[in-house]
């Protein structure tokens, strides 16, 4: 499942394309021609033709937006306007029909905008931080690929005793690709960092805390005082949860970017005391340490609907 | 034949079951996605993770509340209701589940808090069902 997109993203811009597309002209068509077509139908004519007229426009203009979003990849706010547009229009239409104040017909158009809304989400979905998972997919194609020159050294930071087993299988990766590693836990009192800090790596290992970093992580990676542990340097970035990861990952990937560090890699593990996850935190390590071509941009999910076009990488 | 309500609506009503339904699975859906979709939003905000733990659960209480409803006032719908609300459940984990097919990295607890709401809402409709059965 981790490594497959099932929908690419150039399908689903497509599919959200022509959705709106087909509302946007529907809505027009009913506006302009609901005098020749409902008769013909044998749909009920609308009890006030100057609210029909104006909620079809109202509708029309919502597929614009979304069109607009959809086609400039620069408009991710127009995407969700569009989406609030759709359930503004869509609650109240169904209520009224349900409750036998609207003609049945109104179902349909109703039925359309919530197909948009499940389709804008998912793109809005897929879009938005593509960068995150590019960074935990592309970091396995490091393997085999030369080890960098200059300093082979690494600084492990970590916190909890799930987080201790995930910084050893890094370690144990990282050495064996010969790096030197120095393995630092994040506790209540102030880090004790070795005197030679020329480290070419820093991986932060950290649980997850409610969708957020513990606040010890948090502290370390915002003080003042250890921005010289970060600054300039590779970083990586292995959150250990029990189910929900991706939004850590980001906030601790943001807080590195913050303190001046490049993020390389960002990966989840679910259990870091299994063997599976050992394994794969051992992989993580050795790729990790030969880390030469891949250097996704991580600002890119800062900027989210407005970065480069994804197609390449979902394709 | 009087003209029904709002209420009549959100209660499961003989009349109304279906579109009742209908309003719920699209409303419990689309809580999954936006919440999905606000994972990777404002990562530093508390307001947002806020809104995003709300949302995970939000459908609960929703059709638990909807279940009770309509067991006080349609006693002998209780039990058909339960089924219409695993209808509007199914609708939610498939909210929880279609991000799926669009990116590789979703996480466990976007389908995992879908079933424990599931549980608790099913749950309270059950004991209303007992109750006025």
């Amino acid at each position: 499942m981790r490594d497959r997109v099932y929908v690419s993203h150039r399908l689903l811009r497509i599919a959200c394309v022509a959705v709106a597309g087909a509302g946007c002209a529907g809505n027009l068509v009913t506006a302009v021609g609901y005098p020749l077509t409902f008769p013909i139908l044998g749909i009920a004519a609308p009890k006030d033709p100057h609210l029909f007229v104006v909620t079809s426009l109202f509708a029309f203009t919502l597929g614009l937006v979304a069109l607009v979003a959809l086609l400039r990849r620069r408009a991710a706010s127009l995407l969700a306007l569009a989406i609030l547009g759709n359930v503004l229009f869509a609650a109240p239409t169904f209520v009224l029909c349900a409750v036998g104040r609207a003609d049945p017909f109104y179902y349909s158009p109703v039925a359309w905008s919530v197909l948009e809304i499940h389709l804008f989400f998912l793109f809005w979905i897929q879009a938005k931080g593509e960068a995150l998972f590019a960074l935990q997919l592309d970091v396995f194609e490091g393997i085999d690929v030369p080890a960098r020159s200059g300093s082979t050294r690494a600084l492990l930071l970590g916190v909890t005793v799930e987080g201790k087993s995930a910084l050893d299988g890094v370690g144990a990766g990282l050495k064996r690709r010969g790096y030197d590693v120095d393995v630092v836990e994040i506790g209540a009192e102030p880090l004790v960092l070795p005197e030679r800090q020329d480290w070419d790596l820093v991986v932060v290992v950290s649980p997850d805390d409610r969708l957020a970093a513990p606040a010890r992580v948090e502290e370390i990676l915002r003080a003042a005082a250890y921005r010289e542990v970060f600054q300039g340097r590779d970083a990586a970035v292995i959150v250990t949860s029990r189910g929900a990861a991706r939004r850590t990952m980001a906030a601790i990937a943001l807080r590195l970017e913050r303190a001046g560090a490049n993020v390389v890699a960002a990966r989840a593990i679910a259990d870091a005391t299994l063997p599976s996850a050992r394994t794969e935190l051992e992989s993580l390590g050795v790729s990790l340490a030969d880390r030469a071509h891949t250097r996704p941009h991580w600002t890119l999910l800062l900027r989210g609907l407005r970065s480069a076009p994804a197609e390449d990488r979902h394709a | 034949m009087p003209e029904p309500r709002l209420v009549d609506l959100f209660a499961l009503s003989p009349t109304h079951w279906a579109q009742c339904t209908a309003l719920l699975a699209a409303f419990a859906s689309s809580c999954a996605l936006l919440r999905t979709a606000l994972m990777l939003e404002a990562v530093l905000s508390r307001g947002v993770r806020l809104a995003i733990r709300v949302l995970s659960i939000l459908p609960s209480p929703v059709v638990a509340a909807v279940l009770v409803l309509s067991a006080a006032r349609y006693p002998t719908r209780a039990w058909m209701n339960l089924g219409l609300a695993t209808i509007v459940l199914m609708a939610w984990y498939a909210g929880a589940l279609l991000p799926r097919l669009v990116r590789p990295d979703v996480d466990r607890d976007d389908t995992r808090s879908v079933l424990l709401g599931a549980c608790i809402a099913l749950a309270t409709g059950l004991v209303a069902a007992l109750v006025v059965g």
